[in-house]
């Protein structure tokens, strides 16, 4: 079972004045044995481990944030490579279109609304 | 001159009989000087064994930042049997040389993919290799090779992470787990 607890975690963390920097730390583990995530290792200044309760009260909005990072990363592949947008750039630059109607503002527009953040 | 015999054992009686042109069988025995007696010994004790090679059966999905276990269904070796429910358990003493790797298509830009050996349900941190992604979700692979002691009771499992921001998939055809005793250390 996979569940959402680095999002889960990431919301408790920062409903209590932490980022969600301390989970790219040693601070902090999550583990799954294959029944689902839990935390294996928890050593955040000031805060106390949170229970399955208080993570789980976090769950929807833990969610939404899930899903926005799904789609950046579907928009980022999107947008293409910063050379190939550079690219695009400099020839709307040169027809004089470094603004809303030129290709790469188009292009980018075109992602984003195709991949609607939640 | 050199040595023919030692005791009763002359080696043209060796040379004189039948070769056996296949790999022996774990019991076939073999004569052995052990510090001037001879011994008779099964081959089996030369033999890089336990040793496996395992596949997953299906890809997994692998959560966000999670140091999740592989679940290795599909055995391609599993010479006596001590593979099982994911873990190898090889109940003889010994050094054990392990290779594993991983591949994940979703990675990027210094997200990290990471592979850790587990030894008796906690993480070797000596034993995890880690990758960083450079480009725009990057074909990337970790992978590793490891020396590790295990007693008769010691088992291993292999667990992976990945910080792509979502889900990522352990594919089947790329995610491999295998090991075998060394002999003589």
């Amino acid at each position: 079972m996979v569940d959402n607890l680095h999002y889960k975690v990431k919301k408790y963390l920062e409903a209590n004045s932490k980022t969600e920097s301390e989970l790219y730390s040693n601070k902090i583990e999550l583990q799954d044995d294959g029944s689902g995530g839990y935390i294996e290792t928890w050593n955040v200044d000031g805060l106390a481990k949170p229970n399955d309760s208080q993570l789980n009260a976090l769950a929807s909005n833990a969610t939404k944030d899930l899903n926005n990072a799904v789609i950046r990363k579907t928009r980022k592949t999107g947008y293409g490579t910063i050379g190939d947008q550079l690219d695009l750039l400099y020839k709307d630059m040169l027809a004089d279109k470094g603004d809303k109607t030129g290709e790469w503002f188009k292009k980018i527009k075109a992602v984003k609304d195709a991949n609607t953040k939640e | 001159m050199a040595l023919s015999k030692v005791g009763l054992v002359d080696v043209i009686a060796i040379t004189g009989e039948t070769a056996l042109a296949i790999q022996p069988a774990a019991a076939d025995e073999i004569l052995v000087n052990d510090g001037g007696t001879i011994k008779r010994m099964d081959v089996s004790h030369i033999f890089n064994t336990p040793s496996f090679d395992v596949r997953l059966t299906s890809n997994q999905t692998i959560a966000n930042n999670t140091f999740t276990k592989l679940a290795f269904a599909t055995e391609t070796v599993d010479s006596d049997g001590k593979f099982a429910s994911n873990k190898f358990t090889p109940t003889i003493a010994g050094y054990y040389f392990l290779t594993y790797s991983i591949y994940y298509d979703v990675v990027d830009d210094n997200e990290l993919l990471s592979l850790k050996v587990y030894k008796n349900g906690s993480g070797d941190n000596a034993a995890e290799r880690n990758n960083f992604a450079t480009g725009t979700n990057n074909d990337i692979m970790t992978w590793g090779t490891y020396l590790i002691y295990l007693d008769t009771d010691d088992y291993i499992e292999l667990y992976t992470k990945q910080t792509s921001g979502g889900n990522a998939t352990a594919y089947t055809g790329n995610t491999t787990f295998s090991g075998f005793r060394v002999l003589g250390i």
